[in-house]
């Protein structure tokens, strides 16, 4: 199997996950949050719950960053374009 | 005292960069590639910084409040926007930046020469990036000079406050290319990040805290807490087409292709959607100092985008409003420096030593660049004296004529079949639909912003039109697809 064409299911994962949290944040999921019940940290449901979003989020990012975003921990940047 | 403690605070604001842009110019070199791309060997540091801070502009230290003041929540969407932004970095733009590690490339007209090898689509691709970036610097200006009038106790009027905002400028850019941007760029995103937050929780403690704020306004004005805002128009088409329309506009814009060309370390590109996404958590100043607008300014202003200085000089002691608007002009100041620089890349590199001066040496063609960065300070002054704007809504049209060439940009990156063609049919028709849209009364359906409906109409055209047209030529399909095997492994 060439470079090219290898599979990288953790890839796949990071991006399933991060495409599903832009869906609840925006197209469907705004149809549902825009409401003001139940408060979230004091502040209604449309602040609070894209708060908790924003945070789940950035802890995707950073552990898909942390694995070379599903390359592997081992995978060397750059290795290859001398 | 307080106009001492006000000149004092605004002195120093205005003299960190000045020295910055003298210690960088000691580093430079008399070559494009330096003063355009800063040899394309900037830290990862100063990459997010830089980033950060342009990205960052008047829109959002003055327009975000503005908009939860007088219209709902719709501007919550820029949470995600922010994380869209970072991932954009990541996904795009670190290929456009192997693209401009492997030819050289300065400006984005460099990008679309080389793999679509179309000079017209090149020039029209320059013409759109100066065309639709200097409202966008207007806003800055606007913005900047009316902070610095306020952050003086009115002691500068912003008309003389402009002329020193783009002297400074206009100064540390001459001399230091983006090299004295980025450093500056630092010295603000850390001003600006902090002044947000701050003036936000300072004037929510103003009103009892964040529950005790909206406990008070889900009883008096429940409308500003839910789509679409109380004036009913700001709801869901908004927050979507915000979404996707301002991270891909001002990605597109000429100072983020700069941005992605000077990096040194792919690294940093995996790293951008995590800190531009985590730095997202400034907006909830914003939301807050908007949201404590309503029940302190119950009465409304007249100039909404003013809310924010109003507020701190209202409830918060001297220095620290005066600092905090101090940051607010940061805001407006790198993103105007970085704009101002790449248009001067854009018009050096693609127009004058492309149609003017084929033969012109590097010094001179840093000159040119220089002359170029007085020029459009100047025009962008004029500009912002003589056509008034909201500074979300100028902004707006602004990055939905960028975002058009995101078509295009994604388009030759990731389908093989994109034809020079095809990207101009859809460029054109997005731009001239936008036009249309901004300065006539028709409006878009579903309640989307017009940018939004020309992209998509803008792809529609570029898929139909490169299906049916000859393919590029063989020779840059066969470069393009060895650099893709490259890129696939190495990155």
């Amino acid at each position: 199997m060439s470079d090219k064409q290898k599979s990288y299911p953790l890839r796949k994962v990071f991006w399933a996950l991060i495409i599903i949290c832009f869906m609840i944040m925006e197209l469907p999921g705004i149809f549902f949050i825009n409401r003001i019940e139940p408060m979230i940290f004091g502040m209604p449901f449309i602040y609070g719950f894209i708060l908790i979003m924003w945070a789940v989020m950035c802890a995707i990012m950073f552990i898909a960053y942390k694995n070379n975003w599903g390359k592997g921990k081992d995978f060397v940047e750059g290795e290859g374009d001398e | 005292m307080e106009g001492a403690i006000a000149i004092t605070i605004l002195g120093l604001f205005m003299l960190i960069p000045l020295v910055m842009g003298g210690i960088a110019n000691k580093k430079s070199l008399p070559t494009t590639e330096d003063f355009f791309v800063q040899g394309r060997a900037m830290g990862s540091l100063a990459v997010f910084f830089t980033v950060a801070a342009t990205w960052w502009s008047s829109f959002a230290f003055l327009g975000a409040p503005s908009y939860f003041f007088t219209r709902g929540p719709v501007y919550w969407t820029a949470i995600a926007w922010n994380i869209l932004f970072g991932l954009l970095y990541y996904v795009v733009g670190k290929r456009i930046w192997f693209y401009g590690k492997k030819f050289n490339l300065i400006t984005p007209s460099d990008f679309f020469r080389k793999l679509y090898g179309s000079g017209p689509l090149a020039v029209i691709v320059g013409v759109i990036m100066i065309l639709f970036t200097l409202p966008y610097l207007q806003i800055q200006l606007t913005g900047g000079a009316y902070l610095i009038e306020v952050a003086s106790g009115g002691l500068i009027p912003w008309k003389i406050g402009g002329l020193f905002f783009y002297a400074v400028i206009v100064i540390y850019v001459w001399a230091g290319g983006l090299r004295a941007v980025a450093w500056t760029d630092i010295f603000y995103g850390v001003l600006l990040f902090f002044g947000m937050i701050f003036g936000g929780f300072f004037v929510a403690a103003k009103v009892g805290g964040t529950a005790e704020l909206f406990q008070t306004l889900k009883m008096t004005a429940p409308e500003s807490l839910t789509l679409p805002g109380p004036q009913g128009v700001h709801g869901y088409g908004l927050w979507i087409s915000m979404f996707i329309m301002v991270p891909i506009g001002a990605f597109m814009g000429p100072q983020l292709w700069t941005r992605m060309y000077s990096v040194k370390s792919s690294k940093l590109f995996n790293l951008m959607p995590f800190l531009l996404g985590f730095a997202a958590i400034a907006y909830v100043g914003s939301m807050l100092l908007g949201n404590a607008g309503i029940i302190l300014e119950a009465d409304g202003l007249d100039r909404p985008d003013r809310i924010l200085p109003i507020m701190l000089f209202k409830y918060a002691p001297f220095a620290l409003a005066s600092l905090v608007c101090a940051g607010g002009a940061a805001a407006a100041m790198s993103s105007a420096n970085s704009q101002i620089h790449s248009m001067s890349a854009v018009y050096t590199v693609d127009f004058h030593q492309r149609f003017i001066n084929k033969n012109m040496s590097q010094r001179g063609l840093v000159w040119v660049g220089r002359i170029a960065i007085l020029v459009f300070a100047l025009i962008a002054y004029f500009m912002s004296v003589f056509i008034p704007g909201l500074l979300v809504n100028v902004g707006l049209v602004a990055l939905s004529g960028t975002a058009q060439v995101f078509v295009p940009t994604a388009g030759i990156l990731f389908w093989k079949k994109a034809t020079s063609t095809g990207a101009i049919a859809g460029l054109l028709t997005g731009v001239v639909l936008l036009c249309i849209f901004t300065f006539t009364p028709l409006s878009v359906p579903f309640g989307l912003h017009s940018g939004l409906f020309c992209i998509i109409i803008n792809a529609i055209i570029f898929f139909i039109v490169s299906a049916v047209t000859k393919q590029r030529d063989e020779e840059i399909i066969t470069m393009q697809e060895e650099q893709k095997v490259i890129y696939n492994k190495a990155y």
